[in-house]
């Protein structure tokens, strides 16, 4: 019986737990997060998420993916009507404060993958913090021409 | 290698964009403040010859008789140029029965990996109407220059495919007898996006 309702409480935290997030002790939650596909499906993936410190002031170091040989941090600017993209070595989280990465903004891109990743597929994000412990994340693939996941999604 | 601007023409190009910009800002003010005064002949827009994903040619010429929306982008920009051309393809289903007057036209600023193949396996990714256009450097070169468009490659690393691509990311508004318009901003959503073409579209 008393496995029983530890069971049914494990079960119930997992569906309460942060979509797509796990490390549950860590202070930074990972959630929203979703990759648009290449229409070529081999090309480069943007990734989105958005982050959430808890805890006292963090900096995002790095990121891997289990389907990509080179994952990058990009901020995208467009300024005088010239659109660039350029690698950020870490990003700032404040105190108790949330970052988002979202489309012609901040983001992760994906190079080198290593299988196509077409909508419908998943993979794995393991964001690295200087303080945090790491986070994992379950990344969907949605449409090229997809807007991402919505208010009321994950 | 991936097109290496020297720093001469470098130099041309940014002052290329700066007068592009200020030409842009000049015609949103002169079209917002004079928007029933006919069309102001500002140099922008061109004669050049690209290729569709076919591999047929397309002229300047080939896209008179209804408005084309122009974009400068490339396929492995995975960011902005697919943000914008779902704004463009949402903008285009807001416009309704007008967007048939409208041609919505994509050409990339790198050829060196946007082959027909590629261009138009991406450009169907958003919109069965939107019409995607490459060619050799120097033809995509002259449509840039028409159109007053600044493009530079911006190393990623030490491989021959390690570089993003900046560019001008402005839409570009012609009317059917191949005049400039107005330009439209691409940082904005599909719904200001179609308000923005749609008090042009007469």
């Amino acid at each position: 019986m008393r496995i029983m309702l530890l069971l049914v409480a494990s079960l119930l935290a997992a569906c309460l737990a942060p979509a797509g997030s796990a490390g549950a002790d860590s202070p930074i939650q990972a959630t929203r997060a979703w990759a648009r596909a290449s229409p070529s499906g081999g090309g480069p993936v943007a990734v989105y998420l958005t982050l959430r410190d808890r805890g006292r002031a963090d900096r995002l170091t790095s990121v891997t993916a289990d389907a990509a040989g080179m994952v990058m941090i990009h901020q995208s600017t467009q300024q005088n009507g010239v659109s660039e993209m350029r690698e950020l070595q870490s990003v700032g989280l404040p105190a108790r404060g949330t970052v988002v990465f979202r489309p012609g903004a901040l983001h992760v891109m994906l190079m080198d993958l290593n299988r196509t990743l077409r909508p419908g597929d998943t993979f794995s994000l393991v964001l690295t913090f200087d303080h945090a412990p790491p986070v994992t994340v379950k990344v969907p693939v949605l449409p090229p021409g997809s807007p991402g996941p919505g208010p009321a999604a994950p | 290698m991936p097109p290496k601007a020297p720093d001469g023409s470098r130099r041309v190009l940014l002052g290329a964009v700066l007068a592009a910009g200020l030409v842009a800002a000049l015609a949103g003010t002169f079209l917002v403040t004079r928007r029933d005064a006919a069309p102001t002949g500002l140099a922008i827009g061109g004669p050049f010859t690209l290729e569709d994903p076919a591999g047929h040619a397309v002229t300047d010429r080939d896209l008179r008789g209804r408005y084309a929306l122009i974009y400068f982008g490339y396929t492995f920009c995975p960011d902005v140029c697919p943000t914008t051309l779902n704004e463009v393809a949402g903008a285009l289903q807001d416009l309704g029965a007008k967007a048939d007057r409208l041609r919505p036209v994509f050409i990339t600023i790198d050829p060196r990996r946007d082959t027909p193949q590629v261009i138009g396996q991406y450009v169907a990714a958003f919109s069965p109407k939107l019409l995607g256009l490459t060619g050799t450097p120097q033809q995509v070169a002259q449509a840039a220059q028409d159109y007053r468009v600044y493009y530079a490659p911006h190393r990623t690393g030490p491989g021959p495919d390690d570089y993003t691509m900046d560019h001008s990311s402005i839409l570009y508004l012609i009317a059917p007898d191949g005049s400039f318009v107005a330009p439209i901003r691409a940082d904005q959503t599909a719904s200001q996006m179609a308000a923005d073409i749609s008090q042009y579209l007469s």
